[in-house]
This record gives structure tokens, sequence and C-alpha cells, in this order.
């Protein structure tokens, strides 16, 4: 529409460069108005029909849970990322990739929206946009003003709510109380207090303090944090490893994967060779876990803690 | 130059420096190792290996303050030798693009090539390092390594390595967060390793840098004068830069990128009053190895106090910049001299309006293309076809008008937008200062406008996109002040200028790093926007944003008669009746408000500013009204391009629009360079 006319315009009119910049601007504007106009005319988009509700996730967290509780959401995000740091459940093979967490895609969205879109605190900042196409709901167990424990079962209730599911909600956090009861009862013995931590680099480490899924684990099972020191609003601090010799004492567990060189340098680094829990064999690896995630991601890392904690005394070395 | 009052000279600020390194190092001691006064010796020479505390101390806090000293005194070589090659104040590692082809090569490296890491990460960052200066040297071959045209290859390859990164880690955050920390510098130690290292190349790299003397001390004639004594200026250049790439190489590989040392201690000693080659080279080593180590000794000061990491390198220009910008007003650079394009043979074009009007209408198709053409859901049945998102290319059709007015316009208008502005800003920068490296960012006012933004999304005051305005405008409207301010008494000469806007911009890539570094989840929010995605347009701000693009381009027109005559030279432009110092600070406050209002739609990318004017004079438009219409479309039709393959590339993953710009415009850009 504008395109054409702005054509025949530059057909016809060979004149003063003054007024053929203007005819530029003019057509551009145009054509925006025309655009505003056609908003103001379209209708809001339409649902019609009243099936199981169709579900999309924007955060790991929520996505995990949703399909922990037997829900097969619509569109979940980065399905690639997800499978390699969050890794279980696994996503329903019919389930659509939505794009990144911190953007879902719109255009995708917009083209068949589903009934709902679960978000994260920290991922949407611009609702209310989002709220023209289908109804956003903000799922989260962080920033809710309340410890991480109750916050998640909080979470996965909402979940349960929202989609119809809450019998299996109630079974999931049941079930994860259960298991933390039950792992506190053979950790019972241990006194010794534990780092758990994540490789950054060869030098760095991410170690997890309170208000977060390693804090809450180790509070329910009656473990002792090593770190005591600050940490940030997801309940970590990025440290360098010789402030692991703080607490000489401590068990140091070391949430896999390794990022890529970090475990053949560990050799070299004359530091971490030197830590006392490294000379007297007190470091253990667990699997991949989600330390940001929901009852499933808990329930995977307790499993983990007590087996590395109560199996072989010397676990493997780094 | 010269000398203004008595004999001046850099040891008065080594002597503080010093001080405050030995203040600082007995402090750090003190509270670090408290526990060990009395063993500090045996620590540092032979710990015992059953004290924790012992073993620590010999293994980091020793060995982390002779890296600082030696990395600080190896950049500054480095920088100085460039420096003095180019004779460019501006030229330093980073600006050759050096540190960044070092960091590609070492993501790549880690991402695909893994078994390379272990051959030793040093020797892929020298790769990197030589491999972007290669290209920088392809690309500045034919016009004889001229300085300033070495030295617009190296922003450009720069800039392009991390736009490249930049992409890279948007997809693999969680892999690379380790490099994120590498990447701004720490310098933390767990051996001697490094030290070794480094003192070995460091003692190399000075004593060829000796060698060099001579010939290098000759450079401060004029280029004429060198050439007349018989020295071979291609030879001496490559062995000079080559030295300066291998000692930056070595520092990087081993402790990261510290970018600011390299342009601010040589710098630093010539403000301060070293003249010649000799003792500028002198006196910028000693100045790099003391401004690193008091920074790092302050970063290990305030490190037990936050949850995150400090990282040294960034935080050197966090506390270079205002030092830089102190001493900029101070600066004797040789009066306001225009750096005209001089032997640049460009075509004219015989008819230029038309080739506008074609340039025009392909705008205009590529804004429909844009709009109609993208991923499309197809019912059930593609979606069996189609595993993963169930969408495929193809045009819309008019039942889908209403997506495109609602998620496409939106965007596409925003990207057009911030594409005519930049477009817009970059022109009148380059053409006020006669310098082709000029661009908004180079000018610091989009780096303002981000600082404001992080230091929005850092502090708890709620996200609402007003506050990021006001933030961004206050940003702004800061820098625009030290602009102003450290220039006002020059006249706003043109290199006082960019080396201002150098130092403000500084200031951003230290927050980003250490934003980065911090291992903050929103880290990545903060990349794509400073990626420049158009994602968060919605029509309303895009309408605005458009009136506001056409107002000040509107304004911007009348003004051709100052762009004309100002890249003549300031007593060329006073002769012809134009108030220079005035119009420059008119013409400031037009890029100020079209830098704001781009930045804060799309981020702070540059690379439209910069390309869009070039590629404008590269077709052939040279008169100022030609140049700022063909630049401005030229700025739309990449910006609207960008966005399409960003949004389309790896859907249903998106790119953002800025950093897809820099990819394409890059290329077309380098091959344009080539040609010059």
């Amino acid at each position: 529409m504008g395109a054409s006319i702005d054509y025949h315009c530059h057909q016809e009119v060979a004149i003063l460069p003054r007024v053929r910049h203007l005819f530029v601007l003019a057509a551009v504007a145009t054509l925006w108005l025309l655009g505003t106009d056609t908003v103001m005319a379209q209708p809001a988009s339409t649902q019609a029909d009243a099936k199981p509700p169709r579900i999309a996730s924007a955060n790991w967290t929520t996505t995990e849970t949703l399909i922990a509780l037997g829900v097969t959401p619509y569109g979940v995000s980065d399905i690639a990322n997800y499978n390699t740091w969050v890794k279980e459940p696994p996503v329903p093979p019919s389930t659509i990739d939505i794009g990144l967490r911190n953007q879902p895609n719109l255009e995708l969205l917009a083209q068949n929206p589903p009934d709902l879109l679960l978000s994260s605190a920290l991922f949407s900042r611009d609702n209310a946009r989002l709220e023209r196409l289908m109804p956003v709901r903000i799922v989260d167990n962080f920033y809710t003003g309340q410890p991480f424990y109750p916050a998640t079962q909080a979470m996965t209730r909402e979940i349960g709510d929202l989609t119809g599911h809450q019998a299996q909600a109630e079974r999931l956090i049941d079930q994860t109380d259960q298991k933390l009861t039950r792992a506190a009862q053979s950790l019972a013995d241990i006194s010794r207090p534990v780092y758990v931590v994540q490789f950054s680099d060869t030098q760095h480490v991410r170690v997890f303090g309170g208000g977060n899924m390693v804090g809450t684990v180790l509070d329910r099972t009656h473990l002792r944090n090593a770190w005591t020191g600050p940490t940030n609003a997801w309940g970590y601090a990025s440290i360098s490893i010789d402030r692991l010799a703080e607490t000489p004492d401590a068990r140091i567990v070391v949430i896999k994967p390794y990022p890529r060189q970090v475990e053949s340098e560990l050799e070299n680094n004359q530091v971490w060779q030197h830590l006392p829990a490294v000379r007297e064999g007190r470091v253990s690896e667990i699997a991949p876990v989600w330390p940001y995630g929901g009852l499933v991601s808990m329930q995977r890392l307790t499993r983990s803690l007590v087996e590395v904690m109560t199996g072989s005394a010397g676990a493997p070395d780094a | 130059m010269s000398v203004s009052r008595g004999a001046k000279s850099p040891l008065w600020l080594v002597v503080v420096l010093a001080s405050m390194a030995l203040g600082l190092g007995y402090t750090t001691l003190q509270t670090q190792f408290g526990d060990l006064s009395g063993h500090w010796l045996q620590a540092l020479v032979a710990p015992d290996d059953d004290s924790i505390r012992q073993v620590v101390m010999h293994f980091t806090f020793a060995p982390r303050l002779i890296v600082a000293l030696l990395a600080g005194a190896a950049l500054a070589l480095a920088g100085c030798l460039m420096q003095q090659v180019l004779r460019n104040p501006l030229a330093s590692p980073a600006t050759l693009g050096v540190t960044s082809g070092a960091q590609l090569a070492l993501v790549v490296a880690t991402l695909w090539a893994p078994g390379w890491m272990l051959a030793g990460r040093e020797w892929i960052a020298l790769l990197g390092g030589i491999g972007a200066t290669l290209l920088v040297f392809a690309l500045s071959w034919k016009r004889r390594l001229a300085p300033m045209v070495v030295v617009l290859s190296g922003m450009v390859v720069s800039l392009y390595f991390s736009a490249i990164n930049s992409a890279l880690l948007l997809f693999h955050q969680e892999s690379l967060s380790g490099l994120f920390i590498w990447g701004s510098g720490a310098l933390a130690q767990d051996n001697w390793h490094d030290t070794r290292f480094l003192i070995l190349r460091l003692a190399i790299a000075t004593l060829a840098a000796l060698s060099l003397l001579r010939p290098l001390a000759l450079l401060d004639l004029e280029e004429d004068g060198a050439k007349s004594l018989g020295i071979s200026l291609r030879k001496l250049r490559i062995a000079a830069l080559g030295l300066g790439i291998f000692i930056t190489a070595c520092v990087v590989s081993a402790v990261g990128l510290i970018g600011f040392i390299g342009l601010a201690a040589p710098a630093i000693a010539r403000l301060s009053g070293a003249r010649t080659f000799s003792q500028r080279l002198v006196w910028s080593m000693l100045l790099g190895a003391l401004l690193l180590t008091v920074t790092d000794l302050v970063v290990q000061q305030l490190s037990p106090f936050t949850a995150s990491l400090l990282p040294t390198g960034a935080m050197t220009a966090a506390l270079g910049a205002p030092l830089l910008l102190w001493l900029l007003p101070r600066l004797k650079i040789g009066g306001s001299r225009p750096t005209p394009s001089t032997g640049l043979k460009l075509p004219r074009l015989a008819n230029p309006a038309r080739r506008l009007w074609w340039l025009g209408l392909t705008t205009l198709v590529v804004t429909g293309l844009a709009l109609t053409l993208g991923f499309m859901l197809d019912g059930a049945a593609a979606q069996a076809a189609h595993p993963g998102h169930g969408a495929q290319l193809r045009f819309a059709g008019l039942n889908d008008l209403g997506l495109i007015v609602d998620w496409r316009l939106p965007r596409v208008a925003t990207a057009a937008a911030a594409g005519l502005m930049l477009a817009f800003a970059g022109t009148l920068l380059q053409r006020m200062t006669g310098n082709p490296m000029a661009s908004p960012e180079v000018l610091g006012i989009s780096a303002g406008v981000a600082i404001g933004v992080i230091a929005l999304m850092l502090l708890p005051l709620g996200i609402a996109p007003l506050n990021g305005s006001i933030m961004g405008f206050c940003g702004a409207a800061v820098a625009l002040l030290v602009l102003v301010v450290s220039n006002r008494r020059s006249g706003f000469a043109p290199e006082r200028l960019l080396l201002t806007g150098i130092a403000i911009s500084s200031l951003l890539d230290a927050m980003r790093a250490i934003v980065l570094a911090s291992d903050d989840p929103r880290a990545q929010q903060l990349l794509s926007w400073l990626g420049g995605s158009t994602y968060y347009a919605g029509l309303t701000s895009s309408g605005w944003i458009m009136i506001i693009a056409i107002v000040l381009a509107l304004m911007t027109l009348p003004l051709e008669r100052w762009l004309t005559l100002l890249p003549l030279g300031a007593p060329t432009a006073k002769a012809l009746g134009v108030d220079v110092d005035r119009s420059r600070l008119l013409l400031l406050t037009l890029v100020a408000l079209l830098t704001v209002a781009a930045t804060l739609v799309i981020g702070p990318l540059s690379f439209i500013g910069l390309m869009a004017p070039h590629m404008a004079r590269l077709m052939g438009f040279h008169g100022a009204r030609q140049q700022l219409i063909g630049a401005g479309l030229l700025g739309m039709l990449v910006m609207i391009a960008a966005d399409w393959l960003g949004r389309n590339l790896f859907f249903p993953d998106q790119l953002p629009a800025g950093l897809i710009a820099a990819l394409i415009g890059g290329v077309y850009f380098m091959w344009g360079l080539r040609r010059l």
C-alpha cells in the first residue's frame, strides 16, 4: 500500500531534493499510521475450544514441575539446554520449543496462543504486553518473601491448581517430604560440615549457602553447611577456591559437570591439591542437577547427597 | 610541543603509586594473612605443606602480586609500541583487535575443540591474536599500513569479533561462565606457572623493544623525515607491532583481558611529562605495572565483603577511566589539526540522486519482506513434519495481518528508527571531527546511557521501562557533561573529544565485565539488551521512536553547511564564517539526542553509526546532505535486515538485531576497507 504510493510519487516528481525526502518521510509516516489503524480494528486473539488447558512455560523450574505432575506442556523454553542442565523429567516429544528463557518467541506464541504462560519473576519484564496474547502467571520459588522450601511447595501447589492436577501436586510434595525425612535419618550420624560447589573455572567455584535448593536440602537433612559467608539473591557466592580452606575439616561435594578443561587443570592447581579435603580424600562428585530447580531436582540432589555421604567413605577423588 | 614549566616528569606519579602499592600490600597481608605474621617470609619462600594458610599465601598472594606487576608492565610496553608505531594515542591492544581475537579463539576452542585447550590456552590465545592482527594487516596492506587505516581496521575487527563472542555467549551461557571470569581479567593465581611464563616473555620482549629503540624514536619525526633517514617504515612497523601483539597475547592467555592499561599507561606517561620515546617506554612500563598492582590490591581488599567476584581487569578500567579523564584537559596533542582522509580515491557519482532513490526503493522492498516473510504454524500435519517448533518459513497471508501489525511491525519500525538515528549520529560525528573512527559509541554517549540502565538493573528499584529511560537519560547527560566540561577549553578538538569518549566507554566495558563475571543469572538479559534487541518493542513505543527519529532527522538536514565546512578544519571553517565552537556544541547536542533515543530502544550498539556513513561514502555520496540521507537509508536497511535475520535465523530462539547488524555490516565494511 504505502510502497506503491511512494513509488508513483517518485516516478512523477523529479523535483527539488528538499521536497523529495519529505515525500520519503511522509511515506514512512503513512505506513506507520496505517499500521496503528489496523491495530485498533484488530479484535483480540480468539480462543474457542475447551479441551485440557494448553500451558506454556518460560522457566525451567516450572517446566520441570509441570512435567512431573503429568502435564504435557504445549511449549517450553530452550529444550536443548534443559536437557543438558536439568535433565529430568524429560520433555515430552509433542511439546514445542518456544525460544530462549528470557524471550519467549511472541511471533510463534501469537499464532496459536496457549491458555496460560507460566513465567518467572526473573524473565518477564513486560507482562502487560504478553497479557495481550494469553494470560500470564508468574510462578516462582524465588522472590516470594517466603523461605525457599515452603515457597517451592507453594509453587508446586499453585501449578497443580492451575492445571487441575492438585492430587499429583500433593503427592509430589508428600513424596519429597518423606524422602527428605528418610535422608535425614540415614545422614543422622554425619556431623562433618559440607561445602556444595559448582566449578566456574579452575580457580573459582559457586558455593551454595542458604535460601536455595542446596541450602534447603542441607537444612532438612540436618547437614551442616560449611559456607557461612555472604550469598547473592539466589543463595550462592562466587569465590576463589582457597576460601574452601576456611573450614578445614569440611567435605567438598562438587556438582558436575565440570567446565570443559577444568578437571585436567585441577591437577596443577597447587591450592586445590593442598586443600585439607583434597589431601584427605573428602571430595565427592555428584551427577548434574539444576540447583535452582523445583521438588524433582530437590529429590535428585537429596538422593545424590545420601549416596556420596553414606556410600564409600572415601568417595572418588576429583 | 614545548615543555610548559620546569622539568616535569612522571616520577612523582610513580612515587605516589608505589607508596600506595606498598601501603595496600601491607594492609592486605595484615587482613588476609594476619594469622601468619611472623611467618610471612617462610610462607613466601618455603611454605609448610601442612599449613593450608601458608600454602595459600605461597601459591596465591605472592604470584598474584608479581603477575600483576608483570602484566601491567607488559601491556604498557605493548601499548607504548603500538602508539609509537601508529603515531596515534588511541592505539592499544584492545583497539587493534588483539584482545578480542584472543578471546574469540578461546571461546571457539572451548566449545568445539576442547582437545586443543589441553595443548595450552595461551597458544590458542596467541593464534587468535595473531589471526586478528593478520586480518587487520590484510585490510590495511594496500594503504601501506597507514596509521589511521590500521587503527580503523583494528577497531572494526575488534567489534566484529566481540559481536561473534556475544552471540556465542548468548547461546552457551552456562558452559562458558568460566570464560566470563577470565574475560574480565581476574588475576587469581594458584601456582607459579603464570609468573614464570610471563617473566621470561616480558624479558625477551623488553630486550627486543630496546633493540628497536633508536629507529622507533625517529618515528617522532614526521613520516617523510623518517623515510628520508633511510628507515624501512613497513618493516619497522611490522616488527614493532608484532612484538606488541606477542606480549599482549602472552598476558591475555595468562591472566585474561586487561585492556585499559595498554591505552592508559603510555598516555599518562606522555601527559605527565615523558617526552622522548625511551622515556615514555620506561615510565609507561613502571606506571602500567603499578596501576595494575594498586588496582588489584584494592580489589583484594574489597573481595571479602561481596558475594560476587570483582575482576581486576575490569576494575582497572573503572579506576583508570576517571584518571584519564582528569588528565585529558592537561593533554598537549599538536593543536586541532584535522586528519582528513588523504589519498582516499572514492568513486564520484554522475547522478547520486538517482542512486539515493534506488536505495530508498530497496529499503521499502526489504521492509515489506521483513514484515511478511516469517515462520508460520501450519496446523497439526505440518507440526508433525517439523518437530521442535512446528512452524515453517513462508509468506504471511491477509489473515495474518494481526500478527504482522502486532508483533512484527513494532520490531521492524524500531529497528529502522534506531538505524536511521545511529547513521545520522555517526555521519555528524565523522564529518564534524574529520575522523573516520568517530561513532556514537566512541563518543561514549551510548555507553553513558547503558551505564545508567545497568545501574538500574543492579539497584532494586523495580523494573518499569519508565525508570529505564530516566536512568538512561541521566547516564547520557552525565556523559555529555563530562564531554563538554573536559573539552570546552580546547574548543572540542577532535582527538581530545574521541579520547574522552573512549574513557567513558571503557567504564561501560568495566561494568559489563563486572556484571558478567559476577555470575548473575540476569547477565543473560543484560547481554541481550547490550546486543541491541528489538524484542521489547511495542506499537506505541515504536511509534514514538519513529516520530523522534523523523523530527531529529529533519532538524539535522538543514545543518549541511556546517557539515560541509567543518571537515576542512577549524581555521578554514572559521575563515568561511562558521562559529566553530558554537556549531560543534550544537552538533554534539544533536548527536547526543540521536544516540540517547536509539540506545534506549536498541542498546548501545555502535556498528551502524560507524558503518552507515562509511558505506554511504563508499557508494559515492560525498555531499553532506547526500551522505546523511544515504547513510540514514543504509542504516535503516541494514537494521531491518538484521532484525529479520535475528528473528528467523535460529527460530524460535532469537538473536539481537544489533549483533546481527554488526555481523553482516562488518563483512561489507571490511570488504570496503580493503578497496580503500
